[in-house]
């Protein structure tokens, strides 16, 4: 399991507790992943728009940061993930688009590594068995909707990941921890995005569907694997809670968070306290503290 | 001594534009072995044609150069000339001096050379030409049609009035397909089963006409006019003559099994007939479900029937037919629910498709024409009807359009109207292709006349949200996004090709697409013939299309076959392969590179009938003259006559050795 950890720059600023916990299992795990030396940013959200070449050759100097430590690329914000993809895509094709990612580097890029996101790694690779051996204590009891976002599942043909319409991976994961992974139809309903800065009120709304339809099918908490998805349905669910006059109370955990919990890692190693929704009191409720 | 007639065409001034014709003419006059040539403006007029007729008398031609178009154009035109003229037709050859010459070339003087060595090539040919006879083979007066629903039924009451009997080989318990399913039909609102079992009875009462039902193809040899079948009758486990269709043993069979004629809305028993209206009206024992078969108990309905007509130990049974013909009718599919995440993978009851729908408003489906919601038997207000659903999506699922969808979700929303007089029905829709005879008028009645309310985007998504099952999507003309909660969503699924037609179609020998769409020999001349002899095409094995457009094929395979069987003889050309048999080492090179397997090998037998050797054996019946085999044979002992090695190698010289 030899891999490049290809942090990004939300896991770094806006998301550390995503980072941490990633770390924190990586380390239990003993799995053999060091992050990318001098990565860059994927361009995000901005850079697409504005440009198709540079939202493109960005990422490519990313894989070629790989490729000089020869290791296939392990992700875990979809943005990184879905714009690695693209530029590995648009590198394979060929065409005048990939002359001009090679002049704007003024290098050729070989697209040949492999681009895996967390998940699909324990799933596939690790394997479901060898992480319920490891498991210490059993989540049970604690009902979870694990929401995967838009990003992370389209498009079908670049992602490739799991099940489009009804993705299972962080579902199985959940379930592996002894936690119940409920059925909700929104996993994959737009939170909004980067609405959440310039026009905060669409994410209020957005998010509010997503929150209000796990509370609905039975979720005590929502399990997730975006930063930005997690900053609105976290960050912003007190906003929410106001605009709609109603209360969730529903803490916003990344999987790894849970991940790590049941397989009995501290709680600020997992950086637990690092969440708006306090979720101590759930899980002291449950008796999973 | 070859007497060659040369005629040169100026075909008005398509030729002799860029050709001068009577230069090429005078030139090839002096080729020794030509007596006669001669130019005219349009040789294939009527006197362009009795100029040739003459010739050919008169100067006792022995062969003749046409030099003007392309053979394809009107080689048979003055072959046939030449026979009427007493010269076998194979001796006429025609030179190309207009499609490779005349019209993709404009320096006369580079032209003219071009056509004369054109010219030349095809003189020295036809030097070489022997008389071939047209290929004879013997007619075996029967058709067979595979599928027995509407447009299998058409098809066979067509080809047996001709007088000729008829096989009608269906898979399923009964004839009917999926017209039987139906409610209502496009654009009349005839109640299907009203207009189709009449003609399902003529078929069973017809004296030309043998029913074969729940039965396949197991194999296919032979070719056109001479076609060896095999079919694979699946034990019923009822006898179909001493049974009398009492209904005795369905009625106190005590297993319930999900009905497919239902489309998984009701349910059948073990032994069964798929629908009342069913033909042959016998039943079927389904093994996998009764109870006789999975755990050898029961077996009342042997015990109740009056007649002694159930017998537990049939065997599937394997009878010979021959046929001269074949209609391939097989008929389609349709996506089901589950194929579709983003509309709940099949687990939601009230999203249904729009055959399950035809069965919830039918008067003889699972509940009786009652509408009612699936979930909890409460009568729906709101229905939203989806169409493209799998259809146009060469994401996702098919790039085509399945063609019937716009005209059926118009007629549904009325048949839900009629029935719900207060209710509300919602289209969604990306295009309406309405473009029958009376197919547009048909769609404004529903929106303007009969209260459809059709909304022009996508449905994103249908979910449960509490109690309501909500639609999301888009209305693109007025810029908005919709949320309609609904007791019902109809999709209107893609039309596929059926299980199993592959297999089918390889027994048959027919190409067909990469969606399993039986593939015609010509798109718009030969649109109910595949590209092999005597196999015809109807209805939706081809692609989708409506009830019209399908009893028309039938029509006009029908046609097909009779015009096929309406000899005692079929006559092919004599463009055949043949082998020289003194030479040939049976090292079967020719009898694997054959596309059509027209080459096979044959015994060579002393008198005593013992095996002395064998030789490659062409089948003119099934050979195409492709050439394939020419040069696939080492010791050259394979040749394809009116194109023989001598042939081509004098045409390449005449061109190289000047």
């Amino acid at each position: 399991m030899n891999y490049a950890y290809y942090p990004g720059c939300s896991l770094e600023s806006t998301s550390p507790d995503f980072h941490l916990s990633t770390k924190a299992l990586i380390e239990f795990l003993q799995m053999d992943i060091e992050e990318i030396p001098d990565w860059t940013c994927c361009g995000a959200s901005a850079i697409h728009p504005d440009n198709k070449l540079l939202s493109l050759a960005l990422p490519s100097l990313t894989l070629d940061s790989a490729n000089k430590i020869k290791k296939d690329i392990m992700v875990q914000c979809p943005a990184c993930y879905a714009h690695l993809r693209e530029a590995q895509h648009a590198l394979k094709l060929e065409d005048e688009m990939t002359e001009g990612i090679h002049e704007v580097l003024n290098k050729k890029v070989d697209p040949s590594l492999n681009i895996k996101h967390f998940s699909e790694i324990l799933v596939h690779e690790y394997g479901m068995d060898k992480l319920e051996e490891k498991r210490v204590k059993s989540l049970e009891g604690l009902k979870v909707a694990s929401y995967y976002g838009c990003v992370i599942v389209r498009p079908k043909k670049v992602m490739a990941y799991d099940d489009p319409e009804n993705p299972q991976l962080m579902d199985q994961l959940i379930t592996m921890t002894g936690a119940t992974a409920i059925d909700w139809p929104f996993k994959t309903k737009c939170c909004g995005a980067g609405n959440s800065i310039s026009r905060t009120e669409v994410v209020l709304d957005l998010t509010y569907e997503i929150l209000r339809m796990a509370k609905q099918n039975g979720a005590e908490a929502i399990s997730v694997l975006c930063p930005l998805c997690h900053i609105n349905l976290d960050l912003r669910q007190k906003a929410i809670e106001k605009r709609y006059k109603t209360k969730f109370n529903l803490p916003i955990f990344y999987y790894t968070q849970l991940l790590g919990l049941s397989f009995g890692l501290d709680p600020k190693k997992l950086a637990l306290d690092r969440l708006f929704v306090s979720p101590f009191p759930l899980l002291r409720n449950k008796g999973l503290l | 001594m070859a007497r060659i007639g040369v005629f040169v065409c100026w075909c008005g001034s398509n030729i002799a534009e860029t050709v001068d014709v009577v230069k090429a003419s005078e030139t090839i006059a002096k080729i020794p072995g030509v007596v006669l040539s001669t130019d005219y403006k349009y040789l294939c007029s009527d006197p362009g044609q009795d100029l040739v007729k003459q010739a050919i008398k008169d100067h006792n031609l022995t062969g003749v150069v046409v030099a003007s178009c392309s053979p394809r154009m009107h080689e048979p035109t003055f072959r046939k000339a030449a026979a009427q003229a007493g010269l076998n037709p194979y001796m006429l050859e025609m030179a190309n001096i207009r499609e490779q010459c005349s019209w993709v070339h404009d320096k006369k003087e580079d032209a003219t050379q071009k056509a004369i060595d054109l010219i030349r090539m095809m003189v020295e040919k036809v030097k070489r030409n022997k008389p071939l006879q047209n290929v004879k083979i013997p007619v075996t007066k029967k058709a067979l049609v595979i599928g027995g629903g509407v447009t299998g039924i058409q098809a066979a009451l067509d080809i047996a009035s001709g007088g000729i009997p008829v096989i009608l080989l269906e898979r399923e318990p009964s004839i009917g397909g999926h017209m039987s399913m139906l409610d209502e039909t496009f654009p009349t609102l005839d109640c299907s089963q009203c207009i189709l079992t009449p003609k399902m009875v003529e078929v069973a009462q017809h004296p030309l006409i043998q029913i074969i039902t729940y039965s396949e193809l197991e194999s296919l040899e032979g070719f056109v006019g001479n076609f060896k079948v095999k079919i694979r009758k699946k034990a019923r486990h009822v006898d179909i003559d001493a049974c009398t269709g009492c209904g005795t043993c369905w009625q106190k069979c005590p297993t319930k099994v999900t009905s497919e004629f239902e489309q998984g809305l009701g349910k059948r028993k073990a032994i069964y007939i798929p629908f009342p209206q069913a033909i042959p009206s016998r039943p079927v024992i389904d093994e996998d479900h009764c109870l006789k078969f999975t755990s050898n108990r029961c077996g009342i309905c042997e015990k109740v029937c009056p007649t002694k007509a159930v017998h537990f130990d049939d065997q599937p049974v394997i009878i010979e037919e021959e046929v001269g013909a074949i209609v391939v009718a097989t008929g389609y599919d349709l996506m089901k629910t589950s194929d579709f995440g983003e509309y709940g993978y099949g687990k939601y009851k009230d999203v249904v498709t729009s055959l399950q729908f035809e069965r919830m408003v039918c008067a003889s489906g699972p509940t009786l024409g009652d509408l009612q919601r699936p979930s909890d038997g409460k009568k729906p207000k709101t229905v939203v009807f989806v169409k493209c659903v799998g259809s146009r999506d060469p994401e996702h699922h098919y790039p085509y359009c399945s063609k019937i969808c716009c005209m059926y979700t118009a007629k549904q929303t009325m048949l839900f109207r009629h029935k719900v007089h207060d209710g509300n029905a919602y289209v969604f829709y990306i295009d309406i292709r309405s473009n029958g005879k009376n197919y547009e008028e048909f769609v404004r009645r529903a929106s303007e006349h009969e209260g459809a309310q059709y909304i022009r985007g996508r449905v994103s998504m249908v979910y449960q949200d509490g109690e309501d099952l909500v639609v999301e999507g888009a209305d693109t003309l007025t810029n908005s996004q919709v949320k309609i909660k609904a007791d019902l969503v109809v999709l209107a699924t893609a039309m596929k090709s059926p299980e199993g037609i592959k297999e089918l179609a390889q027994k048959l020998g027919i190409g067909y697409d990469q969606h399993g769409f039986l593939t015609e020999a010509h798109p718009k001349l030969k649109p109910v013939e595949s590209s092999t002899a005597g196999i015809f095409l109807a209805g939706c094995a081809l692609s989708p299309r409506d009830i019209p457009d399908s009893v028309s094929e039938a029509s006009g395979a029908a046609a097909k076959v009779m015009g096929l069987l309406s000899k005692s003889e079929l006559e092919k050309d004599g463009v055949v392969a043949t082998v020289r048999e003194c030479s040939c080492t049976a090292c079967q090179n020719c009898v694997k590179v054959c596309p059509f397997g027209a080459i096979s090998l044959k015994d060579i037998k002393d008198r005593q009938g013992n095996l002395i050797r064998q030789v490659a054996n062409v089948n003119p019946g099934l050979c195409t003259g492709c050439g394939t085999c020419t040069p696939s044979c080492p010791s050259r002992s394979i040749d394809l006559q009116g194109f023989t090695d001598e042939e081509l190698y004098a045409e390449i010289n005449a061109m190289a050795l000047l």
